[in-house]
């Protein structure tokens, strides 16, 4: 890593202004989450939660959906046992090509051939084993939004017990007009890149979309200087500049 | 398609592989005449004789033909020398190519360019073990147009005709359906009025790199220089896309 080149305030600033539509996907899912664990909390005192009392939140998650124009998804997904009439659940709503929220119809049923196994995603499994919000992707999201995306994820635990997660769909082309005037202020090649180094969006076609950005050198091949600088630490992105180039 | 050889011509009328719905049918007519496959004035063939090539029922043609008249692509005659006929319209304004590209984000841009590139590589690669002589003959002869055009529609019709010919010259239908596709879809844009002399004349070199390596049987570098010209083309795109977003400044 050669991120020992300072931050400049300007760079600052931009990783700042980054963050903030970032912040605003998770400050939407803030009610979803807490009337999944209102919900859920009164739901357990006289038994165990079923999916019919999880309707509740799907008012919440269209007003998300609808208030947003970075979501195109939205609702809560439950940890497998955690319900008692079924074992994995979705109480999830997704924009139609109209505008309008819909169910999405997923086939989350471990025994057919090919399910969405959801526990197996990163941005359930993170919040599941660490107990801290996630973002997964960019990638390209054949079976709900079609299109490239990231998923958004705040853990939910209801009494000590964790419930599962309040989550959105973010169209990356929605994500990426929001950040992309950021990024052109910055005179340099500067890319937003994700926890694995993938890029999210960037000021320059070098850093193409979803590509991994190298941060060392292999093979004896010098790569310019880059700085580093944390846009959202807790997520992992940071904002990447090549000053020199 | 009488003797069994692909051509640009051809794949106009070829059946349609997506079914037989009508905004696929708009959509080819529409793509062979921003491409210049079909040129002003052209009389299409009779509505029967369309149907069938096309694979479609004269109702779904008929549903079609009305929605391209009413965008003025078409215009149909009635009496003895009536028939349908191709109205080009002329060359699209900078405003409504910059609307198209604003359309367009960077990571669709970059998912199209991935796309074009594949077909691309792939029809290079297949045309340097299939080109007829006629087809070398056709490539080198096309691969300089785009630099003695001016003007941003025969510049175009010149660039993207000499890509759809590569695919002819692999003898490949699917392929040459791709690439009049995304070359409807890219390739337009390509030269946004702005685009220099030296745009094309680098765009020619490139083409007449490829065009060489074809007639040489090099299938290996007609693969390999046909998806760096892809490449370097969506770098570009994808530039004049990011400059769309007004603050900052600079090439980089």
């Amino acid at each position: 890593m050669t991120a020992d080149q300072p931050a400049t305030d300007d760079m600052l600033q931009a990783a700042l202004e980054l963050a903030a539509p970032v912040e605003r996907v998770f400050d939407e899912l803030a009610p979803v989450a807490a009337a999944f664990a209102s919900i859920a909390s009164v739901a357990s005192r006289t038994g165990r939660v079923t999916s019919d009392d999880l309707l509740g939140v799907r008012p919440l998650a269209e007003s998300a959906l609808t208030g947003d124009t970075l979501l195109v998804g939205a609702g809560i997904v439950l940890e497998p046992g955690y319900l008692s009439d079924r074992d994995r659940h979705l109480e999830w709503r997704q924009l139609s090509p109209d505008g309008t929220p819909e169910a999405l119809l997923l086939d989350i049923d471990p025994s057919s051939d090919d399910p969405y196994d959801y526990p197996e995603m990163e941005w359930f499994r993170v919040p599941h084993d660490e107990g801290r919000r996630m973002v997964g992707g960019p990638y390209f999201d054949y079976r709900g939004a079609d299109r490239f995306a990231l998923t958004f994820a705040l853990p939910v635990v209801v009494d000590g017990i964790f419930a599962g997660v309040a989550g959105a769909d973010v169209a990356l082309a929605h994500l990426e007009a929001e950040l992309l005037p950021v990024l052109r202020r910055i005179p340099s090649r500067a890319a937003l890149v994700n926890h694995e180094r993938r890029v999210v969006t960037a000021n320059t076609p070098h850093f193409a979309t979803g590509a991994r950005v190298r941060l060392e050198a292999e093979g004896g091949a010098a790569l310019p200087e880059l700085v580093v600088v944390p846009v959202v630490p807790d997520l992992g992105w940071t904002l990447v500049l090549t000053p020199s180039a | 398609m009488a003797d069994g050889r692909v051509s640009a011509r051809t794949t106009v009328f070829a059946p349609l592989i997506s079914g037989g719905r009508t905004d696929a049918v708009i959509q080819r007519i529409t793509e062979s005449v921003a491409l210049g496959l079909l040129s002003d004035g052209e009389q299409l063939p009779s509505e029967t004789e369309l149907s069938a090539q096309l694979g479609v029922s004269t109702v779904t043609l008929r549903e079609a033909l009305a929605s391209l008249r009413e965008q003025g692509l078409v215009e149909t005659r009635r009496g003895r020398n009536g028939g349908s006929f191709v109205r080009a319209p002329g060359d699209p304004t900078k405003a409504a190519l910059r609307a198209q590209l604003a359309a367009l984000s960077v990571s669709d841009l970059r998912d199209a360019g991935d796309e074009l590139a594949a077909v691309s590589g792939a029809a290079a690669r297949l045309a340097a073990s299939r080109a007829s002589t006629d087809n070398v003959r056709r490539l080198l002869s096309l691969a300089g147009r785009v630099e003695e055009c001016v003007g941003v529609g025969d510049r175009t019709r010149a660039d993207t005709r000499f890509h759809i010919e590569v695919a002819v010259a692999a003898a490949s239908e699917r392929l040459t359906r791709a690439e009049v596709s995304l070359q409807a879809e890219l390739g337009v844009l390509l030269w946004l009025p702005g685009a220099t002399d030296e745009d094309a004349r680098k765009a020619a070199e490139q083409h007449h790199a490829i065009a060489l390596a074809i007639s040489r049987e090099d299938a290996g570098l007609a693969r390999s220089l046909a998806e760096q010209h892809v490449e370097a083309n969506t770098h570009e795109l994808i530039e004049a896309r990011i400059e769309l977003h007004a603050g900052g400044s600079g090439d980089r």
